[in-house]
């Protein structure tokens, strides 16, 4: 982000934490984000007007007076309806213009039975933007600070990040799970959400853009935790962004672990620049899990014939994700009609790594 | 005009209801808008007529099933149109802000020394804020006063939420003169 960019939505009330990225290493907006909270403040200091003592009984008086009476429902009725049917007009014309392609499921399956299948060696997965017919519909949570936005989901070996597996052109009213203790595939459907979503996608862009995303997740979830750092580098200074989650990983015992989850931003262009994640787990050791230290986007990967064959073979079972809020952030589960797969797996006694 | 009183007396309750809630209105928010009137209209006079106009409107229509947020703007709206309506009708003339200033009353009383060391800086404050331009001092009033949040202060003003900060971006733009040498946040 640059200093007018930074400047512009201080002016405009805009906080959150991309401004605050910069502020911690922008000497000078720091000064500037000063005088605008001094300013505000001595415009809390101008006089107000007070009403002369008799107004509020001539206010008052309105509500007794037999000749002004309230309208009737009727009359709002009337009115409500001739509102809705101009409001009508106006979204069947948008309707046509933002609603893009549909695509099926079966994109979808093929992408993550295969990696359901590879998932062997496959400790975790990077999520890239999501699309759907050519447009970005809502990015992944872990892309809301990129310039350029991915469209494909890679799946990364374990330790080396190898790549296992990629696929462009996602369906996104999908999410698949795949869980290592059954060696099954869950499958969430997301599709009122996006049907929802995607009339709103001109908003949404402009949302994610502004980093309103990340600004409406942290508010919407307090209880997250996250740390804010600038590091000097050769290349320029380096926003670093934690959060902070916990989750129960499937397998046999099902184990829980707290996931530390580290973004690195390229403070001049909000280019994200590397991603590492943690996991703690209750023995109290801790191990990085993955490792993307280079960030490279739309890298085309081609497709596994042999396994998008074998993944046909995948079962599947609608899942739902549960998510609560813990000590430590979130908690997120994964659940099979209303019962989280790893059910009593989840102590509460761990706590936030640091450092 | 068909009244809520003449209706079938099942209505009746609803009604009922819709008084108390008016009066609950009323009470908390007939100030705010008086304040802001005065500082748009720049009539002591006129803003008490306005303000008694705004909340006629508001008795006559009751709203359905509206949040305190929503409510808040909905009036301040109602304050607006008319105080525009009041224009149209007579034209574009306008009284200066001083006369409503006058008998202006700060809400909390300080010191008198407190009070002596704020005045200037008050004063430079004021007379800025009254030399802007009107579309920018009401989005002053409204957010840096009576509080509405910049998304309110749109639904209030009935313009873009983007709108909103970059009238305000504007005022502070010309604003910022007024105060001395930068503070370095953090």
């Amino acid at each position: 982000m640059n200093c007018e960019r930074a400047r512009a939505m201080m002016l405009g009330a805009e906080g959150g934490l991309r401004v605050a990225l910069h502020l911690l290493h922008c000497p000078a907006c720091r000064a500037e984000a000063g005088r605008i909270r001094a300013l505000d403040s001595a415009l809390q200091t101008l006089p107000r007007h007070a009403p002369p003592e008799a107004l509020l009984a001539k206010v008052l008086a309105a509500a007794d007076s037999p000749s002004v009476l309230p309208q009737t429902k009727e009359s709002h009725m009337k009115r409500r309806v001739l509102l809705a049917a101009a409001a009508m007009v106006v979204i069947a014309a948008l309707a046509a213009v933002v609603v893009p392609g549909r695509h099926g499921t079966r994109d979808a399956k093929t992408i993550f039975a295969s990696v359901a299948q590879a998932m062997e060696n496959v400790t975790s997965l990077y999520m890239g933007g999501r699309v759907s017919g050519g447009k970005e519909l809502m990015p992944g949570l872990q892309e809301m600070w990129m310039g350029e936005r991915a469209q494909a989901v890679r799946y990364y070996d374990k330790g080396a990040g190898k790549l296992m597996a990629a696929k462009a052109d996602l369906d996104t009213k999908q999410w698949w799970f795949y869980d290592g203790r059954t060696k099954a595939l869950y499958r969430a459907d997301l599709t009122p959400v996006w049907d929802k979503a995607e009339k709103a996608v001109p908003r949404l862009l402009r949302f994610y853009r502004s980093g309103g995303l990340t600004d409406r997740f942290l508010k919407n979830w307090p209880h997250i935790k996250h740390e804010m750092a600038v590091e000097k580098r050769d290349g320029g200074d380096v926003g670093v962004l934690t959060f902070f989650f916990e989750q129960d990983l499937p397998g046999t015992p099902p184990q829980h672990v707290i996931d530390r989850e580290v973004f690195e931003i390229n403070l001049a262009d909000d280019s994200l620049l590397a991603q590492r994640r943690y996991f703690k787990y209750p023995d109290g050791t801790e191990r990085i899990i993955e490792d993307l230290s280079t960030i490279t986007y739309n890298t085309p990967v081609p497709e596994d014939k042999e396994l998008l064959a074998e993944a046909k073979q995948v079962p599947e079972v609608a899942a739902t994700v549960l998510v609560d809020q813990t000590q430590n952030g979130l908690y997120l589960r994964l659940a099979v009609d209303g019962k989280p797969i790893n059910e009593g797996s989840a102590p509460t006694t761990m706590e936030v790594p640091r450092g | 005009m068909d009244g809520m009183a003449s209706s079938e007396a099942g209505t009746q309750p609803r009604a009922g209801q819709w008084r108390a809630q008016f009066e609950r209105l009323a009470r908390r928010y007939h100030a705010g808008v008086y304040n802001y009137l005065c500082w748009i209209a720049r009539d002591r006079t006129l803003a008490e007529d306005l303000t008694q106009e705004t909340f006629v409107k508001v008795w006559q229509h009751p709203p359905e099933a509206r949040g305190e947020r929503a409510m808040k703007a909905w009036i301040y709206r109602i304050a607006r149109n008319e105080y525009l309506q009041y224009r149209r009708r007579a034209g574009l003339t306008t009284v200066a802000l001083e006369e409503c200033a006058e008998n202006a009353v700060m809400d909390t009383a300080p010191a008198p020394q407190v009070e002596l060391e704020r005045r200037d800086s008050s004063d430079r404050v004021h007379d800025a804020v009254e030399g802007l331009p009107d579309l920018y001092r009401e989005v002053i009033v409204l957010h840096n006063l009576e509080g509405l949040s910049l998304r309110q202060v749109a639904a209030a003003l009935e313009v873009p939420l983007g709108t909103v900060k970059s009238r305000r971006a504007r005022a502070f733009e010309r604003l910022r003169g007024l105060l001395p040498g930068p503070e370095v946040a953090r």
